[in-house]
């Protein structure tokens, strides 16, 4: 039997998709939003710099209330040292929330320290992958991303949960 | 990363997943014989079966166990009957590990002549299959003790279908994280092909490729080697596809053979 085919290419479905990318770094914010636009410069990229924004956007809350200005996420891509409230906070904070329990979330972090990647995984994390100096990595990377929010926008994708 | 045996230095502690007793059976004899060739004392804590399947084999390669046997070069304890006499509360014991477990490999490294002694165990398999990975994990960190105090290389068999939808990938995960390499008693470049060849079916090509680098590009707090994190990866992101794609791998893997 031929199994079913998922949806067709990711070009094809990034139309009206929304990644908040929640970093403070300016030069991973600039590398980022240049690898979108590069890939994908359909999908809607929204940023904030620390983990405190991140909840405040997610919540819906000023000046993050007007959701046609600020819509709604299809992914999260996330830094892990965030100010404020740093990004395992956040995402334990976004698990414990019913309407953020199931939103896919990219921890993208300079550290590849085992016992921060398993703890990231722990607090349910979809994916945890290193920051690039690469340009072209961080392209490839990006385009990943793009393919895995358009199967995840399009109830492909059932986010883990928390196995702490 | 593949398993090569040259690599197996003393303080390597693999996780050895296998889905046949033959392919484990090919496996642990090429440990094994490495290891007998280095003059490395050597240990199997394995099923009756499996003892002697390995032993047959063995025997094969041109071992004489029996001499071995009688030098402690080559010692062979039945795990389904020492595990329970490791158990205190349902729990692997220190002490009676030190007692049963430790002098045999104290034994073994004094019968050695490469002063290393080689290990293969699956009492940690025996309680996996009973579903008690909090013991089998203890038992991982057992292990870790010796490891770290003798010069010990220590295998330690899986007995896991990876391609079934039955595979409990936050268990494996666990698991793998307490050793430092990982290996597959499959034929891995026949299983990456099948899973591969199974994304691009199920996914459609465009999807797969654009999948890839995040897929092989996510980090995992364990050894295992792509085609192990990227079937977790599946199950854990894509559960809806996931099924698809283990059945479609499943029959590409066994159509190869």
């Amino acid at each position: 039997m031929t199994p079913p085919r998922a949806p067709d290419p990711p070009a094809e479905a990034l139309d009206g998709l929304v990644v908040l990318h929640v970093e403070d770094d300016p030069n991973d914010v600039f590398f980022v939003a240049h690898a979108f636009g590069k890939i994908a410069p359909a999908v809607q990229l929204r940023r904030v710099s620390d983990g405190e924004e991140a909840v405040r956007y997610l919540r819906g809350e000023a000046p993050y209330d007007d959701r046609a200005a600020s819509p709604a996420p299809m992914l999260v891509l996330m830094d892990v040292k965030l100010p404020k409230r740093n990004g395992l906070e956040v995402l334990e904070w976004m698990r414990a929330e019913p309407a953020l329990a199931s939103l896919p979330v990219v921890v993208l972090s300079s550290s590849t320290e085992p016992s921060d990647i398993a703890r990231a995984y722990a607090l349910g994390a979809n994916a945890y992958v290193a920051k690039r100096s690469d340009l072209r990595e961080l392209i490839e990377l990006v385009r990943g991303i793009t393919a895995y929010a358009a199967l995840a926008a399009t109830a492909e994708a059932i986010p883990p949960r928390s196995t702490r | 990363m593949t398993l090569t045996w040259e690599r197996a230095t003393a303080g390597a502690h693999w996780m050895q997943l296998y889905e046949t007793s033959d392919d484990l059976a090919r496996s642990v004899t090429a440990f094994m014989s490495e290891a007998l060739h280095r003059g490395d004392g050597t240990v199997v804590i394995a099923t009756t079966e499996h003892g002697r399947a390995f032993a047959e084999a063995l025997a094969a390669a041109g071992f004489d166990v029996p001499a071995l046997t009688a030098a402690h070069r080559y010692t062979w304890r039945d795990a389904a009957e020492l595990l329970p006499m490791l158990l205190v509360d349902d729990q692997p014991d220190p002490g009676r590990f030190d007692a049963l477990v430790g002098r045999v490999v104290t034994q073994a490294l004094d019968a050695s002549t490469s002063g290393r002694v080689t290990a293969y165990g699956e009492l940690v398999d025996l309680l996996w299959r009973q579903g008690r990975l909090d013991a089998a994990l203890r038992l991982e960190a057992l292990w870790d003790e010796r490891i770290k105090q003798l010069p010990l290389s220590l295998m330690c068999g899986y007995g896991m279908p990876l391609l079934s939808p039955q595979l409990d990938g936050e268990a494996l995960t666990q698991a793998a994280a307490c050793h430092s390499h990982a290996g597959l008693a499959h034929d891995r470049g026949r299983l990456e092909q099948a899973v591969e060849r199974a994304l691009v079916i199920v996914l459609g090509a465009p999807m797969a490729d654009a999948l890839r680098p995040l897929i092989l590009g996510t980090l995992h707090p364990s050894p295992l080697g792509n085609v192990e994190r990227t079937i977790l990866w599946l199950q854990r992101n894509l559960p809806a596809r996931c099924g698809a794609v283990l059945e479609e791998a499943r029959r590409s893997y066994r159509e190869a053979v």
